[in-house]
């Protein structure tokens, strides 16, 4: 290892003023054993229901081959704490455990920190997990110093976080009030806010604001409303001009954020005065108010802009969401450019079905349009109004999940992705991005399905190794690298559907890939990884982006292509081998990605629009931290990769199917 | 009887038709209104800039009408629905209207209803209807041969005119219509028996 990224976090923790005459290691420690290669993840978010493990890999770091090291967990402290205090105090009844490292492998040098429930979680807190610091100290001194190893200290944030369940109720008491404020469109003045009771001894909180669907009342959100009342926030409910379309919704979206900041000197008798946050506003937008949260954003940023705030600006929006959303106006004017943004939606969605006949009916045409960060949450089983509490049933599909179950996913995952945009929270990104098998709000039904997508923008320092957006050739990377398969029927193109119909037809390759629209510029890939035998696609690293060691995970997004033989053939989550090269020759051990839990999903198995059954494409992203493929002596250099592989095949076989490809990336972890 | 549609059903099993599963398909357009079941010609003091046409007019005067309709014309979707049109004007929805058939709306302007046909056009956004839209639909309808409600269905249903401060009194009024004609909107009734105080 020429340049580790241990080596790398040291020297932050230097410059942050950590003692320089010590040795010690800033590593990544806490997280799960696998059953297969990489042996081990490295993870930051627990859910308290789950043991805490750390390990450490001997090839990685030898140094710490036959030594005897204590192994503390220890409340979070930051970098300038440790500075000032280094002393070590484990949280836990039975103190510091201690452990001897031997040389070979991680499984060799993984141990059990903590027995599920042992550490406290954040419960009673509004945060999301609570923190904690990981230190092996290898001189057994009980003082962070000398040879130790810690993970939590550079970057400047928890090893690791205990999380309670957060589809529970946050530990302040909510009252809500209904009202009216003025000069909002005639006829849609009302207001519904929840709040902390005690908001009186609170400083300033953030703003949610809460924009309903067509047919649909602003009295129909309690259920999120209360649930971030309490972890902390202002959450109103407004009545939304939906009926004469997406510019009217827009429109009051806009007058009632500016009416409730504007006239918190007298709602509900100045309750709120001085504690709205005027700077931290979150909008989340349902169906037709969906598209209308993004329609306002556009209006606030186009130039000239058709709306200019009186008692916010532009970024005071520190996040859009659109559960569901329509998308009447397109590209040019339904776009959260580079607002963070998030999406939740359901597959079995009887309204904004998804489906191909209809671009208005195509909600994530919207998501492909988030350029900023980005996450989606795609529930199969769930219609359109279980986000409500009262609209029409119109969920069409099997294994439906109701009402219940799918507001309890959705309370749970709301939190995380507010906390994680408006306060930075470490751990809520974890529930952005790790696969549902494996980490999921605890509360949240076990045998639902949710798939999981997650983009950084290109300002977080990421490298695109290829997002299909230019070199619109098979065998040349976006990125000007090349990209030698032996994959069957690869197309290039927009992702959507070219006709009104899921059935497979080899005339429509992008077949259940509803996500673009005329005007619309997404991209990706479309491919065969079968009949055998086995198909493996290269991407080549183009020179002066061969350094990895700066980057965190190797990250892309993928799908299975919905009612095509080779996925009806096995109806399952599918994997496959991913590899990486370095300029020496030096090729990593394969992952196989299902090693951290679940896969890429199986179309959900709705019927329509045409024959047989499978809707629209779920792509899922999969991340892998780039230091696992040097896990157990890998002689891979990080710093000079020239290659990413990847093989459909398994231990079990060989992988055939239909593959949908985009955004291959390196990514840092911001 | 070969099917029902899931509403009917509800109310037959005296379920709520939110109950009830599935999207009914968007009805063929164009198609009539059934009935008017009231109209009160209104003139607002102060008057209201509307969005439910393109061009955005103001409106200071009107009816105040109840429509019978086909309920499946009115459900509640996000997607584009039928537009309802009085004769050159589109007419602001008050409610939903699904399932009980029974719509609040206001018909802009000196319709004389008795004239006009009254009818749903091609799904659309009302904001994005301009009047080239509106003469385009109106021939789709003279073409299906929808016609207007009987001049003397009319006056019976006729009410007296309200003079009226502002769209909040109108909607009031509309309030109390929903509450009468459409109980299953008691909620939405509710905002809107709310408005101004």
């Amino acid at each position: 290892m020429t340049r580790s990224m241990s080596s790398m976090l040291f020297a932050a923790a230097v410059a942050l003023g950590a003692a320089p005459a010590a040795a010690q290691v800033d590593l990544e420690l806490a997280g799960n054993a696998l059953n297969e290669y990489p042996f081990f993840e490295f993870v930051r978010a627990f859910n308290t229901n789950a043991a805490v493990q750390v390990a450490i890999d001997p090839t990685r770091f030898p140094a710490i081959v036959g030594e005897t090291c204590d192994i503390y967990v220890v409340s979070d402290k930051s970098a300038a704490a440790w500075a000032a205090d280094p002393s070590l105090i484990d949280v836990r009844p039975t103190g510091p455990q201690t452990e001897t490292f031997l040389a070979g492998r991680i499984q060799f040098n993984t141990f059990t920190v903590a027995a599920a429930g042992q550490l406290p979680s954040s419960a009673g807190t509004t945060a999301v997990g609570r923190g904690y610091d990981v230190v092996l100290d290898c001189d057994q001194n009980g003082t962070l110093g000398g040879p130790d190893y810690i993970d939590g200290r550079a970057p400047d944030r928890g090893g690791l976080y205990v999380v309670h369940d957060l589809t529970t109720a946050g530990p302040l008491a909510t009252t809500s009030v209904n009202y009216n404020v003025t000069g909002t469109t005639p006829g849609f003045e009302s207001e519904r806010t929840y709040y902390p009771s005690n908001i009186a001894t609170m400083g300033q909180l953030p703003l949610v604001i809460i924009s309903h669907g067509n047919g649909h009342m602003y009295t129909w959100y309690d259920y999120l409303q209360s649930h971030l009342a309490s972890y902390g926030y202002i959450v109103m409910s407004h009545e939304n001009n939906t009926q004469p379309g997406i510019e009217s919704a827009s429109t009051t979206t806009l007058q009632h954020t500016d009416a409730i900041i504007g006239q918190q000197g007298t709602i509900a008798g100045g309750v709120l005065n001085g504690h709205i946050d005027s700077t931290r506003i979150v909008w989340i937008g349902h169906s037709r108010g969906g598209e209308g949260v993004t329609r306002a954003y556009d209006r606030i940023t186009d130039v000239p802009p058709s709306y200019v705030p009186t008692f916010f600006s532009i970024a005071s929006i520190q996040l859009i969401s659109s559960i569901a959303p329509t998308d009447f106006l397109g590209p040019n004017s339904s776009n959260p450019k580079g607002a963070n943004y998030h999406f939740i939606y359901g597959a079995a969605d009887g309204d904004v079905d998804g489906g191909p006949g209809s671009d208005i009916a195509d909600a994530f045409n919207i998501f492909e349009r988030a350029a900023g960060f980005r996450d989606a949450h795609y529930l199969q089983g769930v219609g359109h109004n279980e986000f409500n509490c009262c609209g029409f049933n119109d969920a069409e599909g099997p294994n439906l999940i109701g009402r219940p179950a799918a507001q309890t996913i959705a309370r749970g995952y709301y939190l995380a992705v507010v906390k994680r945009y408006i306060e930075g929270s470490a751990a809520a990104k974890d529930f952005l991005w790790r696969q549902y098998e494996k980490l999921r709000p605890i509360g949240a039904l076990a045998t639902a399905v949710v798939g999981l997508e997650y983009k950084e923008p290109p300002s977080t320092g990421k490298f695109v190794i290829d997002d299909y957006q230019s070199e619109t050739g098979i065998n040349t990377s976006s990125s000007g690298g090349t990209v030698t398969t032996n994959t069957l029927n690869n197309v290039e193109g927009i992702l959507n559907d070219n006709n009104l119909t899921f059935t497979w037809l080899s005339t429509d390759p992008m077949n259940g890939m509803t996500r673009a629209r005329a005007g619309d510029i997404t991209r990706g890939t479309v491919f065969d990884t079968g009949p055998g035998p086995a198909r493996t696609m290269e991407w080549s690293v183009v020179p002066g982006q061969q350094d990895f060691t700066d980057k965190e995970y190797l990250s892309f997004r993928a799908c299975q292509g919905t009612r095509h033989p080779l996925t009806t053939a096995q109806l399952a989550d599918t994997a496959w081998y991913v590899i990486l090269r370095d300029g020496a020759g030096h090729s990593s051990r394969r992952i196989g990605f299902q090693a951290f839990g679940g896969g890429i999903e199986e179309p959900y198995q709705r019927t329509g629009v045409g024959t047989g059954a499978g809707w629209q494409n779920e792509f899922e992203t999969i991340r892998v931290r780039l230091t696992d493929f040097q896990n157990n002596g890998s002689p891979l250099d990080l710093s000079n990769v020239v290659a990413v592989r990847f093989v459909w095949r398994t231990t079990t076989g060989i992988i055939a199917e239909r593959v949908g490809f985009d955004d291959l990336e390196v990514t840092t972890d911001p | 009887m070969s099917t029902l549609r899931p509403f009917a059903i509800a109310v037959l099993a005296g379920l709520p038709a939110a109950a009830m599963a599935g999207v009914p398909p968007v009805p063929a357009t164009p198609a009539a209104v059934e009935d008017v079941v009231y109209a009160a010609p209104f003139r607002l003091k102060e008057g209201y800039v509307s969005d439910w046409r393109l061009e955005r007019p103001l409106v200071a005067r009107g009816h105040l009408v109840v429509l019978k309709v086909a309920p499946d014309l009115v459900y509640p979707r996000q997607t584009a629905e039928p537009v309802l049109y009085a004769g050159d004007q589109t007419v602001e929805r008050l409610n939903v209207g699904y399932p009980s058939g029974y719509v609040i709306g206001i018909v802009p302007g000196g319709v004389d209803l008795g004239l006009v046909p009254l009818w749903f056009g091609t799904p659309r956004l009302p904001e994005s209807v301009d009047a080239e839209v509106v003469r385009a639909e109106r021939s789709r309808a003279d073409a299906a041969g929808i016609r207007p409600v009987p001049p003397e269905r009319i006056l019976s249903v006729l009410r007296k005119p309200l003079d009226l401060a502002d769209k909040s009194d109108l909607l009031r009024e509309a309030g109390a219509l929903l509450q009468l004609y459409a109980p299953d909107e008691s909620d939405r009734a509710a905002v809107l028996s709310q408005k101004g105080r």
